[in-house]
């Protein structure tokens, strides 16, 4: 895999600049029209009443990749560009910046409650989505990605843990895809049943934070419910957040050790530090940066922005570089998981929001 | 191994090469140069 991948950078370096710059100014292009995209999407669900765009901009980006990808394979212009699509680099780039915006600090200071409820749902769903996915056979790096999307964050996590287990672009694509499709009608129907049960603000708040995958129907489903659903919702979801990078810490050291260890060959410090990936001494850096408060709010909105930027990049690229077979290699396994899953993490965090915010009002 | 052997092989690996970009736009993000920039660069996506 190693030297498969070497390969691909070194010609990637190789390639003439006119190649890498025309790749690159598409990509560009591309990512504003997404933005331009996004913001109309944004402000027709603003219309609907819903604050902020369920519909994430990585699916838009990614739809937007898929339509060029085939134009591009039309006109037979593909393999120009393809130098500068460089989906690796944008992901990587984008998770170094995501760092400052999990700050512990904040989440500390915005109650025990929500770290409480984050480690216990963030360990029991990861083990839970883990061994069922292994009881169907999905690729190592597939159980990854979904383990931990599933359990933590979504978006940002899938591809925390596609970085940090070289998982395959289509694997990044199918997870994205079901968590961003799963978590629109978890949105509009999570109030609802909240509602229906007669829960408090507080235990609603948090059984979306704990549930939902992605940061905006969470907020849009605390939205739904009330103000005080929406700022528990959004602490616990940020507690959530602080487990990105010890994820994608603890699966590469697991992958370097053994999932991709050779017989009974023992794994060197300089062979784990050679395989180790290095952007998530970033992301852990730029964390421990802004707990300190080290940046200012102007500076960590910016480097949210940034981070965003870079994602789009990323997603556009995953859209150019698919092709659609291979998603369809991928079958109805992942998805059954998948789905199982979210009911094992739906069903679990009404039982720990009710005990912790409810019956121990932490 | 000379510096621009450390520098060829630092560009060429993608995770040092994003390592490097993404902690200089942190820095510079962080000395308040890339606060403030009109669209299109932060003016979405928020």
């Amino acid at each position: 895999m190693t030297t498969a991948k070497s390969t691909v950078q070194h010609a990637a370096s190789r390639s003439p600049v006119w190649q890498i710059v025309a790749g690159l100014g598409l990509v560009f292009v591309l990512a504003v029209l997404v933005a331009e995209l996004d913001t109309g999407i944004a402000a027709w669900f603003k219309g609907l009443g819903v604050s902020r765009n369920p519909l994430e901009y990585p699916l838009t980006a990614a739809v937007v990749g898929l339509l060029a990808n085939w134009i591009l394979r039309r006109t037979k212009t593909h393999a120009f560009v393809k130098p500068g699509v460089r989906t690796e680099l944008f992901l990587k780039i984008g998770l170094v910046l995501l760092g400052a915006r999990v700050s512990l600090g904040e989440i500390m200071s915005k109650g025990l409650g929500g770290l409480a409820q984050a480690v216990i749902m963030v360990c029991a769903v990861f083990f839970f989505t883990w061994w069922l996915a292994g009881k169907f056979k999905l690729a190592a790096t597939l159980k990854a990605v979904m383990a931990t999307a599933v359990s933590i964050c979504g978006v940002s996590a899938a591809i925390a843990a596609a970085g940090a287990v070289l998982a395959k672009k289509e694997e990044v694509t199918y997870v994205t895809a079901l968590v961003i499709i799963t978590a629109l009608p978890m949105m509009v129907l999570m109030p609802w049943i909240a509602q229906a049960i007669g829960l408090s603000p507080t235990v609603a708040g948090a059984w979306f934070g704990g549930n939902i995958d992605t940061t905006a129907a969470v907020v849009g489903a605390g939205t739904m419910f009330g103000p005080e659903a929406q700022a528990v919702a959004a602490v616990v979801k940020m507690a959530q957040n602080v487990f990105i990078g010890v994820a994608a810490f603890l699966l590469a050291l697991y992958f370097v050790t053994t999932v991709e260890r050779k017989g009974n060959e023992k794994p060197s410090a300089a062979v784990i530090w050679q395989r180790f990936p290095k952007f998530v001494i970033g992301f852990v850096l730029l964390s421990v940066l802004a707990s300190l408060g080290v940046f200012d709010a102007d500076a960590l909105k910016a480097l949210d922005g940034l981070s965003k930027w870079a994602f789009t990049f990323a997603f556009i690229a995953i859209g150019i570089d698919l092709a659609l077979g291979d998603l369809r290699g991928l079958g109805w396994k992942p998805f059954f998981v998948y789905m199982a899953a979210t009911v094992f993490n739906t069903v679990l965090a009404l039982g720990v929001s009710t005990v912790i915010f409810g019956a121990l009002g932490l | 191994m000379g510096t621009s052997k450390i520098l060829k092989q630092a560009v060429q690996s993608e995770d040092w090469l994003a390592l490097i970009i993404g902690l200089a736009l942190a820095l510079l993000t962080g000395l308040g140069l890339l606060i403030n920039i009109p669209w299109p660069v932060f003016g979405w996506l928020k």
